[in-house]
């Protein structure tokens, strides 16, 4: 599992994050929600060891995140960017494939054999024929989802967990490939022993599908846990600055609901 | 709109018309062979025929395979610096390689050397210099911006330098300094050409393994991170084995502009950016492209040789725009 202990991250002399300490199992997913600037993709920049926490300890599986090299890394965790631009167009299955790079013993059957059922999850089998930069920006964002995909079932033990990390994974899609991507991501965290974190916006959406939320603000924690009890008036308030109601949700025993008041 | 590539067709494909440019660059030139002599270059029946013989075995092959060697490691090092920096404007000569070359021949002849085995080194340590010299400033800053502008001083600065070297030439040494500054293939013989092919095949064979990261580049350095390639270690390591692949021959040839630009992007037009067969097929295509240059230089004004850097560029450039125009239609 992923264990973050007691991280402060700074850059260029300020501190962008301090004191967050959350812990991520396979088989959960961790949503982390907060407004610009927050500090959430420092967060998951920081837990993909893309650069060095200030103090604090990054543990999977028992071992060190910071000591482990770029190879060793790309082995056992996946990010999907933000955004993502290609210099030179390649095909769609040529950029999916990227994810088997740090796999460099599979065979090329196996490798598109992991593309054509990452393609499927990801529901961009459609247009896998076409080349990546006539793509619309949802289209190109499903497309390195499958890429990732690809990287965290690659080249795995039975139940050997890998970790997933997503930076606002829905921002590109229309409701449906969001509510798709989320039961995606449920139904790999629950069937393939993903640790999952992602940035999300859409707390609703976030409250839904995630079993743990951490709300930042300017680079602290304001509260984590279970959606019923991180998703309260006061903490929504101290994480965007905007009042909000909370109520039952109507149809699902036990979920909440977020009304933001304008 | 699907369409299906026939990318694995290509690298056939322009083998043979490299194959069958390489026979007409050798029958051509300012004494051409008949086609039907050429049964007899291998066995010589008469004064003629051993004139032939000696001028295709002596003069134009060991020639034609610097073209070939040279025009496949300039295009396959430009598609290396092209997915580097992300910038289709990239060439090999951005980190001084051209330029750090020219600059050490061009001081090596004012200071007075003349033969070819004083000046290749002066060139080739010139260009590890110029490259090293970008690398090492450029380093400072995360990202390959810092890099690019180091290149891009760099070049003007030994840009500069040539330009102060040759006003004070004296007459007798500007032609050599032409030689340098517009590129040639003239100096090539059979032990330039037997110490340089195992060394380019050696390196562009290093090269075509990095595939995976250079396909991994095209996504952006931090996915290329993610995917297992460490930015630092991966950019040493190519920009070394470049410098160590066209250093030598800029060394031989002096410096041959806009192959290592242009050649990546027609293959790409053709094949995609896959590295895997983008590196092999820039290769091959290089070498056809200066195959053809070398050939139109000895044939345009015969007897005389324009330098084949001039030709690369005044060819390549309409032919390059044309492609484009063509492409944005």
């Amino acid at each position: 599992m992923l264990q973050v202990d007691q991280i402060a991250v700074a850059r260029d002399g300020r501190t962008l994050l301090r004191n967050v300490s959350v812990d991520v199992a396979p088989g959960q997913i961790l949503g982390i929600l907060g407004a610009n600037g927050a500090g959430k993709s420092t967060l998951l920049a920081t837990l993909a060891g893309e650069f060095p926490a200030a103090s604090g300890r990054i543990l999977w599986q028992s071992k060190d995140v910071q000591q482990m090299s770029t190879a060793a890394l790309a082995r056992c965790r996946a990010v999907l960017p933000q955004a993502a631009t290609l210099a030179f167009d390649l095909d769609v299955r040529e950029v999916v494939a990227a994810g088997a790079y740090p796999f460099a013993e599979l065979t090329p059957a196996a490798v598109a054999d992991l593309v054509e059922q990452a393609l499927k999850l990801a529901d961009a089998s459609d247009y896998a024929e076409r080349s990546y930069l006539h793509l619309s920006g949802g289209e190109q964002q499903r497309v390195h989802l499958a890429r990732v995909l690809v990287q965290v079932l690659a080249a795995r033990q039975a139940d050997e967990p890998r970790l997933l990390l997503l930076d606002e994974p829905t921002a590109n899609l229309d409701p449906r490939h969001q509510l798709l991507l989320l039961r995606t991501l449920r139904l790999l965290a629950d069937t393939r022993a993903l640790a999952i974190v992602v940035i999300l916006h859409d707390v609703n959406l976030a409250a839904s599908a995630c079993d743990q939320l951490l709300l930042l603000a300017q680079g602290r924690v304001v509260a984590y846990g279970a959606p019923r009890a991180a998703l309260t008036p006061e903490h929504l308030q101290a994480a965007y600055d905007t009042s909000a109601r909370v109520i039952e949700h109507p149809d699902t025993d036990g979920r909440v609901l977020v009304l933001f008041d304008l | 709109m699907p369409k299906p590539r026939r990318t694995f067709l290509l690298l056939p494909a322009l083998t043979t018309l490299l194959l069958v440019l390489l026979l007409l660059s050798l029958g051509s030139g300012a004494l051409p062979i008949p086609l039907k002599q050429w049964p007899y270059l291998l066995h010589p029946q008469n004064a003629d025929q051993a004139l032939w013989q000696s001028i295709v075995l002596d003069v134009r092959l060991p020639r034609a395979l610097l073209a070939i060697l040279a025009g496949g490691a300039l295009a396959l090092c430009g598609a290396v610096m092209q997915a580097l920096f992300r910038n289709p404007l990239a060439e090999p000569g951005l980190v001084g390689i051209s330029a750090g070359g020219a600059l050490g021949a061009v001081l090596a002849i004012v200071l007075g050397a003349s033969s070819a085995w004083a000046i290749a080194p002066a060139a080739f340590v010139g260009s590890l210099v110029a490259t090293a010299a970008c690398y090492v400033l450029g380093r400072r800053q995360q990202g390959m911006a810092s890099l690019l502008l180091a290149g891009i001083a760099i070049n003007a600065l030994c840009g500069s330098l040539i330009n102060l070297l040759t006003y004070f030439a004296d007459p007798s040494q500007l032609r050599g300094l032409t030689f340098w500054t517009m590129g040639s293939l003239g100096g090539a013989g059979w032990p330039s050409v037997a110490a340089l092919a195992p060394w380019v095949i050696g390196l562009s064979a290093l090269l075509w393994r990095e595939w995976r990261a250079l396909n991994a580049l095209l996504l952006g350095e931090r996915e290329a991170a993610h995917l297992g390639f460490a930015l630092k270690p991966l950019r040493r390591r190519l920009i070394v084995l470049v410098a160590l692949l066209v250093g030598p021959l800029v060394a031989v040839t002096g410096t041959i502009g806009f192959v290592g630009l242009v050649v990546p992007h027609l293959v790409r037009l053709a094949s995609g950016a896959q590295h895997r067969q983008l590196l092999p097929n820039a290769w091959v295509g290089g070498a056809i492209a200066l195959t053809l240059a070398d050939w139109l230089a000895r044939v345009a004004l015969p007897p005389a040789e324009l330098p084949i850097g001039v030709i690369t560029s005044l060819v390549g450039a309409p032919f390059f725009l044309w492609l484009l125009a063509r492409k944005a239609r």
